[in-house]
C-alpha cells in the first residue's frame, strides 16, 4: 500500500479479494472469537471450580447450620456468614439509602448551582476510592478506641456503616440519573400549573423514578455484598451470631470474610467449605444481578407503554 | 395610529372566521419604554377579575408556599452537604493519620525501600513497585483480550448470541473479588506451580533472569493474572459500549468503499473509539490498582522488590489489609501504612476521574460506577 | 369601528426592553410588547427566532434552564414578573401554559385535572369535582370522558390529551394562558377543535399562542407579533399583519420567502 502516485498500471485483483485481504479478514474475525472465549472461560471456570471443589459440602444444611468442629468451620455450614451479610447489608442500606437518595434529590433539584457541581464531582470521586481506604476510614471513624470517632470496636455496626459509606455515592448517582430520566415535559407540565418543586418531586418525579431508584439501591447492595477488605478493618469475623452489634462482642459473620478465613487455612476440609461458600456467594450475587436486570427491563417496557 | 381598513379575501384569511378586535393602535401594543405613565394608564380599567373560592384560597397560601419552598431547598442542600462531609472525612482521616509519617520522612518516603517497623524506618518503594507489577501484568494480559472481546460483542458475534453473551459478560463482572482469590488459590496457584512457571523457567528463564524462578505458584504473576481475569469484563464492557456508539453511517461509508469487515473495524471503527478504549483501560487500571483480597491471597506477601515475574511481593492494598490491624499499635507504623494508602487514594482518584471524563465526553452521560477493591 | 382603546382592551402583560440570554447567546433583543387582555395574541417567526423563549419567559419557565438570564422588565397587570418578591410558583398559578406535546400525568383523567387544585391545598371534594367538570366542559372534553374519568389519561387520543392539558391548565383558574405550539403534534381535526376552543376561551382568558403555522395564526388570533432573530420585527392586528405589513421582512415571511 504505497502512498505514491502510481505511474505503472495499478495492479488490480482479477476477481474478488486478494488472498492477503481475505486471510486478514478471517484472522481478525477469529481472533475476536478466541479472545472472547479466553475472556469468558476463566470466569465460567470460577463457577465450575467452586462447584466442583465445594460440592462435597453443598447441601441445604450448609446454608442453614452454624459452623462447628475444630478448627471451627470444619463441620457445619455458613449460617453465621449469611446472617452477618444480611445484617451488614441492612445496616449499610439504612445509612446509604436515605442519605444517597437525599443527595440525589439535591443534585436533581439544584443541579446547576456551583455547590451542586462540586457535590457531584466529589460524589463521583468517592466512587473511585479503593476499598482498603474505606476500611481505614471506617476504622478511624467507627472502630478505633482512641482519639475521635465512635469507639464501637470491631463490630457489625462499624462494618455496616462503612459499607454504607461505600454505597452512598452509588445510590446518589443512580437516584439523580433516574430523576433526570423523568421526561422534562412531564415536570414542566406540573410547574406550569403552579406546583412547587417539592410538589413536583413528591407527586411526579419520585413516582416516575421509583424503579430507577430501587434499581440503584440494589446496585449499591450488589457492589458491597462481596466487599471483604473494609471488614478486615472494622469487623473481622464471628463464628456465631452476636447479640449486640457494638463493642468487643459485636462482630458479625460475613460470607466473604468467611471464604477469606477458610481459604487462608492450610486445611483441605476448610478449602472445600470455602469453595462451597464461594459458590453460595456467587449465586446470590448473580441472582441479585439478574433481578436488577429484570427490574430495569420491566420498567423500560413500562415507560415505553406510557 | 388608527388601524387601516383591510380588504378581506386574502388567501391566508380565507375560511377563518376572523373577528376584528377592538382597534388598538401600534403605540399600545409596543409601549414606549421611557413612558412610565403607561404603567398606570388606561389598562387598569379592565382589571377587576371575578372572585372565586380558589382565588381567595390562593392568596392565603402565599406566605405558606414561600416558606415551605425555602425550607425544602435548604433541607435538600443538607443531603448534598453530607457528600461533601463524607469526602472531607475520607481525605481528612487519611491525611491526619498519615501525618506523622509524612512529617518524618518527607518526599524520600516515596523512593526509600527500607521498611523496618523495629527501627522505625519506612519507605514506600517496595510496595509501589509491587503494586505496579501486579497492575501491569494484569493489564498486559487483560487489554488485548478485552478489546478483542469487545469487538466480538459489537461486530462479530451472531445477532442471536449478542444479547446473551453481553449480559453474561456484564454479570461475570460482578463476581466478588474474594471468590477470584479463592479460585486463584485452589486452581491458579497449582497450575502455575506445576506447569506454567517451571516451563517459563526452563525456556525464557534460561536466557532472562526476569522469567526465572523457583516456581512457587504464589507471586506477582499469579496475582497479576487473576486480577487481569477480573478486569477483563469491565474493560470489555466499557469498550463495547463505546464501539456501538460509532454511527452506522461511518460504518456504511467504509463498506461502501469496498472494505472488508476487518478493514472497516481496523481502519475506521477502532480509530473512532480511541478515547473510549483509553478511558476503559484507565478504569480497568483503577480497578486493578485497588484490588485487595485476591492479591492478598496470591501475591505471597513478602516485602521485597520483585526481580523476576515469578517472585513474591506485596502491594499497597494487600499490605494494609494484611498488617494494618497490628500496625495501629505503633503510631508511626500505622502512619506509614496510611501514607501508602494516601498515595493509593490519590492515584485512584486521578485515574478514575480521567477515565470517567474521557468516557463521559464520548458517551455524553451515563456511566455506572464500580467500586474497585473488594 | 373606531373605539377608544381604554374602554376595550387593557395591557394584561407588558414587556419593556426585554432581553434574554442562554449563557452567552442572546435569545431575545430588547423586546417591547404588550399582550392585550382577553384577546388572542399570536407569535410567529422562523424557528429559533425567540418566540418560544419569549413565551416561556412570561411565566418564568426559563428559570430552570441553566445559564438563563434576562434584562429589562416584564409586567403582569403592572407588577414585575421578575420582581424580587415574586414567587414564580404563584405567578404560574396566574399564567398557565400548554405545551407543544401533550404531557398528561400518569394519573387518571380526573386526577390530571384535579392536580392543580390539590397542590393548592383544595381538599373539599365537591369543590374539586365541580371545578374538574367545569374545566373539562370548558375544554370541550367533558362529553367524551365523563364516563371514564377514572381511566388513565394515556388512554386518550393525542388531541384529547391536549385538550385534557388545556382543561388541567383551566382548572387552576389562570388569568393568562400561554400556548406553545399546542397543535403542532396533532392531526387537522384535533387542531380545528383546539382552535375552536381558543375562540370560546378568549372571552374569559388572555391567550398568547406561539405557532409555526401562519394560517393558524391568521385564523385564530386578534393580534400577531412577528419575531426574527430574537427581535420583535412587527406587531399589530392580525388582519393588518397578514395583508399589509409595514416591514418588508414580515411580508417576506408571511408570503413564504423564508422560514
Amino acid at each position: 500500500m504505497q502512498g505514491r502516485w502510481a505511474v505503472a498500471e495499478p495492479q488490480r485483483p482479477a476477481k474478488g479479494l486478494t488472498l492477503y485481504r481475505r486471510i486478514r479478514n478471517f484472522v481478525l474475525g477469529s481472533l475476536t472469537g478466541i479472545a472472547f472465549l479466553v475472556a469468558v472461560t476463566p470466569l465460567l471456570a470460577i463457577i465450575y471450580v467452586a462447584y466442583d471443589r465445594g460440592k462435597e459440602a453443598l447441601s441445604l444444611s450448609f446454608v442453614t447450620t452454624m459452623p462447628s468442629g475444630f478448627p471451627v468451620g470444619i463441620e457445619g455450614g455458613v449460617l453465621n456468614g449469611i446472617a452477618g451479610s444480611v445484617i451488614l447489608i441492612v445496616l449499610a442500606s439504612l445509612l446509604s439509602v436515605p442519605v444517597g437518595v437525599w443527595a440525589g434529590l439535591y443534585l436533581w433539584d439544584q443541579g446547576h448551582t456551583r455547590l451542586a457541581g462540586a457535590t457531584r464531582l466529589l460524589s463521583d470521586l468517592l466512587l473511585g476510592v479503593p476499598s482498603v481506604i474505606w476500611g481505614v476510614v471506617g476504622y478511624y471513624v467507627f472502630s478505633t478506641n482512641t482519639g475521635f470517632g465512635f469507639h464501637w470496636g470491631f463490630s457489625g455496626l462499624a462494618a455496616g456503616l462503612t459499607l454504607g459509606f461505600i454505597m452512598i455515592p452509588i445510590v446518589t448517582r443512580v437516584t439523580e440519573q433516574a430523576l433526570r430520566d423523568v421526561p422534562r415535559s412531564y415536570i414542566e407540565g406540573a410547574l406550569a400549573l403552579g406546583a412547587t418543586r417539592f410538589q413536583v418531586m413528591r407527586d411526579l418525579a419520585i413516582p416516575a423514578a421509583i424503579t430507577g431508584i430501587g434499581t440503584g439501591i440494589l446496585l449499591g447492595v450488589l457492589n458491597v455484598l462481596g466487599q471483604t477488605a473494609p471488614l478486615v478493618f472494622t469487623n473481622y469475623y464471628n463464628t456465631g451470631i452476636p447479640h449486640s452489634l457494638v463493642g468487643s462482642n459485636g462482630s458479625v459473620g460475613d460470607l466473604a470474610m468467611q471464604i477469606f478465613i477458610y481459604i487462608h487455612e492450610p486445611s483441605k476440609a476448610l478449602h472445600v467449605k470455602a469453595m462451597a461458600a464461594a459458590l453460595v456467594l456467587t449465586v446470590i450475587v448473580l441472582l441479585l444481578d439478574m433481578g436488577i436486570r429484570l427490574l430495569s427491563w420491566g420498567s423500560r417496557r413500562y415507560a415505553r407503554k406510557a | 395610529m388608527a388601524a387601516n381598513d383591510h380588504e378581506h379575501g386574502d388567501s391566508l384569511l380565507v375560511g377563518g372566521e376572523h373577528r376584528p378586535p377592538a382597534v388598538a393602535p401600534l403605540s399600545f401594543l409596543v409601549p414606549d419604554p421611557k413612558d412610565d405613565t403607561s404603567l398606570e394608564g388606561p389598562e387598569s380599567v379592565a382589571r377587576e377579575t371575578e372572585e372565586t373560592p380558589l382565588k381567595s384560597l390562593r392568596r392565603s397560601t402565599h406566605a405558606q408556599v414561600l416558606r415551605s419552598e425555602r425550607l425544602f431547598h435548604l433541607s435538600l442542600r443538607l443531603g448534598g452537604l453530607f457528600i461533601l462531609l463524607l469526602f472531607a472525612t475520607v481525605l481528612g482521616v487519611s491525611v491526619v493519620e498519615a501525618w506523622p509519617s509524612i512529617e518524618k520522612f518527607g518526599w524520600s518516603f516515596l523512593w526509600s525501600s527500607t521498611w523496618n517497623p523495629h527501627r522505625h524506618i519506612f519507605g514506600a518503594w517496595t510496595y509501589l513497585v509491587g503494586t505496579f507489577w501486579v497492575t501491569g501484568i494484569a493489564l498486559l494480559f487483560a487489554i488485548p483480550i478485552a478489546i478483542l472481546s469487545a469487538l466480538f460483542l459489537s461486530d462479530y458475534a451472531p445477532k442471536w448470541l449478542v444479547g446473551g453473551v453481553s449480559t453474561l459478560m456484564e454479570m461475570l463482572a460482578g463476581i466478588p473479588s474474594i471468590v477470584f482469590g479463592a479460585f486463584g488459590i485452589i486452581f491458579v496457584v497449582p497450575l502455575m506451580r506445576d506447569h506454567v512457571e517451571p516451563y517459563l523457567a526452563n525456556t525464557l528463564g534460561r536466557r532472562f533472569d526476569f522469567f526465572a524462578g523457583d516456581a512457587m505458584g504464589y507471586g506477582i504473576l499469579s496475582a497479576g493474572l487473576v486480577v487481569g481475569i477480573m478486569v477483563i469484563p469491565l474493560v470489555a464492557t466499557v469498550t463495547r459500549d463505546s464501539l456501538v456508539m460509532v454511527p452506522r453511517e461511518t460504518v456504511e461509508a467504509a463498506y461502501a468503499l469496498g472494505s472488508t469487515k476487518a478493514e472497516m473495524v481496523y481502519f475506521v471503527k477502532l480509530p473512532a473509539v480511541v478515547p473510549g478504549i483509553i478511558g476503559s483501560v484507565i478504569l480497568g487500571f483503577g480497578r486493578a490498582l485497588g484490588e485487595t483480597m485476591a492479591v492478598l491471597l496470591l501475591i505471597g506477601n513478602q516485602a521485597s522488590v520483585p526481580a523476576s515475574i515469578q517472585d513474591v511481593g506485596y502491594t499497597i492494598s494487600s499490605l494494609l489489609a494484611n498488617t494494618f490491624t497490628y500496625a495501629v499499635i505503633d503510631p508511626l507504623f500505622s502512619a506509614a501504612e496510611i501514607e501508602l494508602g494516601l498515595i493509593l487514594l490519590v492515584i485512584s482518584l486521578v485515574v478514575n476521574t480521567v477515565g470517567r471524563e474521557l468516557l463521559l465526553k464520548l458517551m455524553g452521560g451515563r456511566l455506572a460506577g464500580s467500586v474497585g477493591g473488594g | 369601528m373606531e373605539q377608544s382603546v381604554s374602554e376595550a382592551v387593557a395591557r394584561k402583560i407588558e414587556v419593556r426592553e426585554f432581553s434574554a440570554f442562554y449563557g452567552k447567546t442572546q435569545a431575545l433583543k430588547s423586546v417591547n410588547f404588550a399582550i392585550p387582555e382577553k384577546r388572542i395574541t399570536a407569535m410567529i417567526g422562523p424557528s429559533g427566532c425567540g418566540k418560544s423563549t419569549f413565551l416561556r419567559s412570561l411565566n418564568r419557565m426559563n428559570d430552570f434552564i441553566p445559564g438563563f438570564r434576562m434584562e429589562g422588565a416584564a409586567l403582569l397587570d403592572g407588577e414585575e414578573i421578575y420582581g424580587p418578591g415574586v414567587n414564580p410558583v404563584l405567578l404560574r398559578q396566574r399564567i398557565g401554559m400548554v405545551f407543544q406535546k401533550p404531557n398528561p400525568f400518569q394519573m387518571s383523567i380526573y386526577e390530571n385535572v384535579a392536580y392543580g387544585l390539590r397542590i393548592q391545598g383544595v381538599k373539599a371534594h365537591s369543590l374539586v369535582s365541580d371545578i374538574v367538570e367545569k374545566s373539562l366542559r370548558a375544554a370541550a372534553l367533558w362529553d367524551e370522558v365523563k364516563d371514564r374519568l377514572k381511566g388513565s389519561a394515556f388512554s386518550l387520543s393525542g388531541g384529547q390529551q391536549q385538550r385534557l392539558c388545556i382543561a388541567r391548565a383551566l382548572a387552576v383558574e389562570p388569568e393568562v394562558i400561554l400556548l406553545d405550539e399546542p397543535a403542532s403534534a396533532l392531526d387537522p381535526i384535533s387542531t380545528a377543535r383546539i382552535e375552536e376552543l381558543m375562540q370560546d376561551l378568549k372571552d374569559r382568558y388572555t391567550i398568547a399562542i406561539v405557532t409555526h403555522n401562519m394560517q393558524q395564526a391568521a385564523r385564530v388570533s386578534d393580534y400577531t407579533a412577528f419575531f426574527l432573530d430574537g427581535a420583535l420585527v412587527e406587531v399589530g392586528e392580525t388582519t393588518r399583519i397578514f395583508t399589509n405589513p409595514d416591514d418588508s421582512r414580515t411580508e417576506d415571511y408571511i408570503t413564504g420567502r423564508f422560514g
